[in-house]
């Protein structure tokens, strides 16, 4: 691909592989565990590509703190895989503001232009992340046996207390996989601004706290609760929307667009 | 005068690393700029090429202030502290890249410049085994390949053997023969008063005298 001032980015195929192995982890587990309890059940129904992609994305009740002892959990692997990206961006930050890109800089292109060519970059991150992983999941269940199209209703909802009646594939896809594109977007736009104003270890702490955050609180204004299946209001009286979520992604990602443009009018490169 | 410093000053935290600097150059000519390690030298030529914004003051080339009518200069060529290239490319490639962007020089441009830098034996050699001195070379065959109307060279003859050092310092006297405005660095004065015309001596980011 020959971004705007004359070098070929590669694809880094590589890089996306940790991203891979922790959706083929979590879907092994979802497997294992539906496997027992079907059989325990002593019904045996085929899984769907969708109840992996729901079952990644179902999420935690908002920590509470009415009784002693009450654990604050936070879902591991889907946890891990969103960190992960953090870690991405948190790399692209530090190779873009490298000693070698100042000759690419200075030969043509005026700092807005650059500023675009960056915003541009976390689009296609964001995108190509989801993109991947909308694959793990397709290859996984291929090799699984799983049915491509559609979700266990049923399984989700005795074994995943998970609803999805009246809910389309298309709507499960908007839901998590389209979401996860827009969360991640705008996320990583935030953290991107704020390593501009710091550190690339200062933005990564930022985007921790945002997920962490939304594990913690359910709040229409932290991201991080519209990649919870369980917090949708579908599923949860008082539950965020997604179409409110997938406003709050597009305004997060534009404010860090023309934040990102002013800082970068005023920084000093290299 | 082609190049304007007008009171620069650039505050990083409490410190000034540069204070009330004016300066005018003109092209056709090369000028020197001499310190001590820290004096701000290399601070001044970032300012220069736009990558550093200055707390106060304006730098006016060509009539266009920058930061303010254009980003960076239109054509400039620099090489600032150390070189830096991509790895994984031979410094052929790392050239045709950067010539790619404004498609000013077309392919006997780029091996001339390698050319004129003595690296002809290694250009298709990838840029992580090349040695100091071939990197310097190659950072310096950057700044003079699209035959810009500023040349920066900050410290060019680090790293380099005296046969290297002499096709510097001939490089530098054709680029102003060409027309070229070269500013060159350097923190011994010996060299700088046999190639150039005009020496700015630095100290505490002020200019002396």
């Amino acid at each position: 691909m020959k971004c705007v001032y004359g070098r070929k980015e590669s694809f880094q195929w590589k890089k996306y592989i940790p991203a891979v192995v922790l959706i083929f982890l979590h879907c092994y587990m979802f497997g294992q565990r539906m496997n027992i309890q079907m059989e325990l059940a002593g019904e045996i129904q085929p899984l769907c590509v969708g109840d992996y992609i729901a079952d990644f994305y179902r999420g935690v009740f908002p920590f509470l703190g009415r009784t002693e002892g009450e654990p604050f959990n936070i879902p591991p692997v889907w946890s891990l895989y969103l960190i992960y990206f953090f870690a991405i961006i948190a790399y692209r930050y530090s190779r873009t503001y490298r000693q070698s890109e100042y000759q690419y800089v200075i030969r043509r292109i005026t700092r807005n232009r650059w500023w675009l060519y960056q915003s541009m970059m976390l689009v296609l991150e964001s995108v190509v992340y989801v993109l991947v992983s909308a694959l793990a999941f397709i290859i996984y269940g291929i090799a699984s046996g799983a049915k491509l199209t559609g979700i266990s209703r049923q399984i989700q909802m005795e074994w995943n207390g998970l609803d999805f009646w009246g809910i389309s594939g298309f709507g499960l896809w908007k839901e998590t996989i389209f979401m996860t594109a827009l969360v991640l977007l705008a996320i990583g736009t935030l953290q991107y601004v704020v390593s501009m104003s710091g550190n690339a270890l200062l933005g990564m702490f930022v985007s921790v706290a945002v997920l962490v955050s939304s594990v913690f609180w359910m709040h229409p204004l932290l991201p991080g609760n519209y990649l919870m299946l369980l917090r949708n209001e579908a599923r949860m009286p008082g539950g965020v929307q997604v179409n409110t979520g997938i406003m709050l992604c597009v305004i997060i990602s534009v404010v860090c667009f023309f934040a990102g443009r002013y800082i970068l009018k005023r920084k000093d490169l290299f | 005068m082609f190049l304007e410093i007008k009171d620069i000053s650039k505050k990083i935290g409490e410190d000034y690393v540069l204070r009330e600097i004016n300066l005018s150059m003109d092209k056709g000519r090369i000028y020197g700029l001499q310190g001590k390690n820290g004096c701000g030298k290399s601070m001044l030529m970032r300012v220069i090429c736009g990558l550093v914004l200055p707390t106060e003051g304006k730098v006016i080339i060509d009539g266009e202030e920058l930061g303010k009518d254009i980003s960076f200069p239109r054509s400039i060529g620099v090489l600032i502290e150390k070189p830096g290239f991509l790895d994984s490319y031979s410094g052929y490639q790392n050239l045709k890249m950067l010539a790619s962007i404004q498609g000013r020089v077309e392919e006997e441009g780029i091996l001339k410049a390698i050319q004129r830098v003595g690296l002809e034996d290694v250009m298709h050699k990838k840029y992580r085994k090349y040695s100091l001195g071939m990197k310097q070379k190659l950072g310096i065959a950057a700044a003079i390949l699209e035959r810009p109307d500023i040349v920066i060279l900050d410290e060019p003859a680090n790293a380099l053997d005296e046969k290297s050092e002499e096709k510097l310092w001939k490089i530098v006297r054709e680029e102003k023969e060409r027309g070229a405005l070269v500013i060159v660095s350097c923190h011994t004065s010996e060299i700088l008063e046999t190639v150039t015309d005009q020496i700015f001596r630095m100290d505490g980011g002020k200019i002396k005298g």
